[in-house]
C-alpha cells in the first residue's frame, strides 16, 4: 500500500497541541513526509522561526505575534507563550489598549501598528508607518523585523487552516 | 502604487533569518503534491496581495 501523504490521514485532535507540534505531526517527520518533501517543509520552517526569534527582540516579536493572533482569530496562539520574551501576560491581555496604555512606549506602538497594517493589507503599508520603525529599530532593524513578523504570521495562518481542515478529523 | 525607498538600498536582512527563509520557500516550490496550475495560480494571488512586481 503506498505511503498517504501526511494530511491525508488522521492526524488526532490538534486543540492542545502547539503550533510547533502541529507543523511536526501535519507536515510528518515519518516516511511519508519525507517522501512527499514535506517533512524538509516543515523542517525549514522551524529553522526560519529560530532565526526570526534570534535576529529581532523577542520582546517585540511576542507582542506582534499575539496581536497577530487576535487579529486573525486564532486562540492557541493567543493562549500561547513564548519562553523567555520577557513579556508578562498582564501586558498581553492588555495588547488591543496599546494606542493609549502607558506600559506600551514608542518602539512598541510602532511595531504594533505596523504589524496590525501588514495584517490587514500588507501591500497599503504606508511610508510614515515604515518610517516609525525605522527611527528606532534602523534599516536592518526593519528589515529583519518585516521578515520575522512574515515568519510568525504564515505560522499562524498555517495553524488556523489545519485547526479548521484536520482538527477535527 | 509609487512608494518612496523605505530603508537604505543595500540593507540586509539577517544571513541567518534570510537563508531559513529561503530555504523555506525552495522546500515549498519543489513540492509536487499540488497540481502545477494551481500553484501558479495561488502564487500570482499571493504576489498581487502582497504587491509584488518580481
Amino acid at each position: 500500500m503506498p505511503d498517504r501523504a501526511p494530511y491525508d490521514r488522521p492526524v488526532g485532535s490538534l486543540d492542545q497541541l502547539t503550533t510547533e507540534d502541529v507543523i511536526t505531526r501535519v507536515l510528518g517527520g515519518d516516511r511519508a513526509g519525507r517522501r512527499s518533501g514535506l517533512a524538509d517543509v516543515s523542517e525549514q520552517l522551524r529553522a526560519a522561526n529560530e532565526a526570526a526569534w534570534a535576529a529581532t527582540s523577542p520582546r517585540l516579536l511576542e507582542l506582534c505575534r499575539v496581536r497577530i493572533a487576535i487579529l486573525l482569530g486564532c486562540a492557541a496562539e493567543v493562549d500561547a507563550r513564548t519562553p523567555g520574551s520577557g513579556v508578562g501576560d498582564d501586558l498581553l491581555a492588555a495588547i488591543r489598549s496599546w494606542p493609549t496604555d502607558a506600559r506600551f512606549d514608542a518602539l512598541d506602538r510602532a511595531c504594533l501598528a505596523f504589524t496590525e497594517h501588514y495584517v490587514i493589507d500588507v501591500a497599503s503599508i504606508d511610508d510614515d508607518t515604515v518610517a516609525a520603525v525605522r527611527e528606532h529599530l534602523g534599516d536592518e532593524g526593519v528589515a529583519n523585523f518585516v521578515n520575522a513578523l512574515l515568519v510568525v504570521e504564515q505560522r499562524i495562518r498555517l495553524r488556523l487552516v489545519w485547526d479548521r481542515l484536520l482538527g477535527e478529523v | 502604487m509609487e512608494r518612496s525607498a523605505r530603508v537604505t538600498p543595500g540593507t540586509a536582512v539577517d544571513r541567518t533569518l534570510r537563508t531559513a527563509l529561503g530555504g523555506f520557500a525552495a522546500a515549498t516550490v519543489r513540492l509536487s503534491t499540488v497540481d502545477p496550475v494551481t500553484t501558479e495560480i495561488v502564487r500570482l494571488r499571493c504576489a498581487h496581495h502582497h504587491d509584488c512586481g518580481t
